[in-house]
């Protein structure tokens, strides 16, 4: 199997996109390139899930395009847009007890046609990716007798093993350990390093400015501010989309922002 | 967001009916099972030692015995397979579509809106004159209440939209099939129905196999089109679609291949149900639970198992003749329980 080659760009023109009648984005432009591990940041229904999903060619626009290559989602044949993009939702539901292998194998069905068998390549990339998501040694646990955490590392398995070159991951490090968060936000900015386009949605927002090179902070369905993190996370800034009093430090050459009192300033959205 | 399964083994059963086997020697094991109770359905009659006596009657009457077995026995066991054989595999696909295990086709309404829709070719004498319009009715019939249930609990996946989408669409199909039943001409009509709709391969000829496998093979190759898709939707409907996969164009090809293969079987045997549930849930295990592997092995369980019900209906010595889908209720209805109070364990 010959790797598929990288994206060059993933970008959104005046994006609105409406969920039951409610404009849930609204005139969204993001080019999003390769390189750089790029965090989506903001606060509950400021619409990151939607973007992603938008971005994942899940939801559909109202109006405003989502382009890959510039080539709009909707004109990409679905398995051919299947081998590039990798999503990661938030819900890791598993419905069946499958082993955490054959879970990672699911990441490979869009490179196998309709009666193919995985092949000894295949399970390379399958091996690999449970090294990566550290279950090699759960692998042949059913999933659903794992943990919550070591079920999101399984969802990352198989999200890894189908070796997209765009990764929209929703919370990848929600319900991990301290110790795999940190590494599975490594291994996120190495794979963004190596040429793929990576977007994470992230809460934790020391995380957030410790890996990510570019934060996108939504609030309200808008794009608020767009940069590096220190750009970013202001006191302003964190103020006026979180409602968030937070007190920003500097450990290591890192930004430390630490959550500190709330305030109702901006009205939040039901 | 963890779920808690159903499908833990629920009491210590033997161990080795719950763990993966190889594929191939699966399928080969329920195929020679298959065969076997093939051969023995053609042999075995109404009453016990009636298989002796058909060898002997190959030797005394052979034209005779030729007869009973290309007239009589012939049809009965080739719909007991294939109708078995579309009930493993639609129960199948259902469950994984639905990604429930309770989904089932007489459950959900399925089965008994295809008999309605043969009672309505029935009862306006429709049937009489145009033998297709059995199988049309009833495959019309399936199609509505299939799209009907994606419509009311596809979306949803909790068990109890769904199951009450099935309690819906069945008391409607009962309440219509009832009028149908009141304004029957006479009590014989009626109760040519009831009998009918009991569910039964007694007494079907060849007519009714041929009426019966165009359909049927179609139906089979749209439900097994979708194993692939059913395995990726073990991770939800957007992941299964960021995988490439087109989801409600999976869902129509299930329903129009239920619709087929479904319509037909009901149409030429009546309302048959639990073996979609029974099959799909004892083989799952041995396919490690992977929906897309767990359709061809429903296919050749659920053949076996109807073939198996109905060798035993003919054994059993009952002065009327035992309904092989009153049977089939009887012994599924405790099973369906047995899975609800599991699955609700699980659950708490």
């Amino acid at each position: 199997m010959t790797a598929i080659a990288q994206p060059r760009i993933l970008d959104t023109r005046s994006l609105s996109v409406s969920l039951g009648g409610r404009s849930v984005l609204s005139d969204i432009d993001v080019r999003l390139t390769p390189g750089t591990l790029i965090g989506l940041i903001g606060p509950n229904g400021a619409g990151k899930t939607t973007l992603l999903r938008a971005l994942a060619g899940l939801a559909r626009p109202a109006s405003g395009e989502v382009k890959l290559d510039n080539r709009d989602l909707t004109e990409w044949p679905r398995a051919a847009l299947a081998k590039h993009i990798g999503y990661l939702p938030q819900d890791r539901a598993i419905h069946w007890p499958l082993s955490v292998r054959r879970i990672a194998g699911l990441g490979r069905l869009p490179h196998l046609d309709m009666w193919q068998r995985a092949s000894a390549d295949d399970e390379r990339h399958i091996a690999r990716a449970l090294h990566q998501a550290d279950v090699e040694h759960l692998a042949e646990r059913p999933v659903t007798s794992l943990s919550g955490g070591e079920q999101a590392r399984a969802a990352i398995a198989r999200l890894l093993a189908g070796e997209p070159t765009v990764i929209l991951a929703d919370e990848p490090t929600a319900g991990l350990d301290p110790a795999h968060k940190l590494r599975v936000l490594e291994l996120m900015r190495s794979l963004a390093a190596e040429g793929r386009i990576v977007v994470v949605v992230l809460h934790d927002l020391t995380l957030a400015a410790r890996y990510c090179d570019r934060l996108l902070l939504m609030a309200d369905g808008r794009l608020a501010a767009d940069g590096a993190p220190g750009q970013v996370l202001t006191h302003a800034a964190l103020a006026a989309s979180f409602g968030l009093g937070a007190k920003i430090t500097h450990e290591d050459g890192a930004l430390v922002v630490l959550p500190w009192s709330w305030t109702d300033k901006p009205v939040p959205r039901l | 967001m963890t779920q808690a399964l159903p499908f833990q083994p629920s009491a210590p059963l033997a161990e080795s009916l719950r763990r993966e086997m190889n594929p191939a020697l699966l399928l080969g094991a329920l195929a020679g099972l298959l065969l076997v109770l093939i051969a023995a359905s053609l042999l075995i009659g109404r009453r016990s030692g009636e298989a002796a006596s058909l060898m002997t009657l190959f030797d005394t009457d052979p034209q005779t015995a030729w007869l009973i077995l290309s007239e009589v026995r012939l049809p009965r066991t080739a719909l007991t397979v294939l109708v078995g054989a579309t009930l493993g595999l639609s129960g199948a696909v259902l469950q994984g579509l639905l990604r429930n295990p309770l989904a089932e086709p007489a459950l959900l309404g399925a089965s008994s809106s295809a008999a309605l829709g043969a009672v309505i070719m029935f009862y306006f004498g429709i049937s009489g004159t145009l033998a297709i319009a059995l199988p049309l009715g009833g495959m019309a019939g399936t199609f509505l209440a299939t799209a009907l249930l994606f419509v009311l609990g596809g979306r949803a996946q909790d068990t109890l939209t769904l199951i009450l989408a099935g309690v819906a669409i069945n008391s409607l199909t009962a309440a219509l099939t009832s009028l149908a039943l009141n304004f029957a001409p006479n009590p014989y009509a009626a109760l040519e129905i009831i009998f009918w709709i009991l569910g039964s391969f007694a007494d079907r000829s060849m007519e009714h196999v041929w009426l019966a496998l165009p359909p049927t093979l179609i139906g089979w190759a749209f439900l097994l089109s979708a194993g692939r898709a059913l395995d990726a939707l073990t991770l939800g409907e957007d992941i299964a679609a960021t995988l490439g996969f087109d989801i409600p164009a999976v869902k129509r090809r299930a329903i129009i291949g239920a619709a087929f293969a479904i319509g037909a079987a009901v149409s030429v045997t009546g309302v048959i149900s639990f073996v979609g549930l029974v099959v799909p849930h004892l083989l799952r295990p041995l396919v490690g639970y992977r929906p897309g592997r767990l359709l061809a092995a429903s296919m050749f369980g659920g053949a076996a198992l109807m073939t198996a019900a109905d060798i035993g209906v003919r054994m059993v010595d009952t002065g009327l003749e035992l309904k092989v889908g009153v049977v089939t209720a009887l012994i599924g209805a405790p099973f369906f329980l047995h899975l609800l109070m599991v699955l609700r364990r699980a659950r708490a």
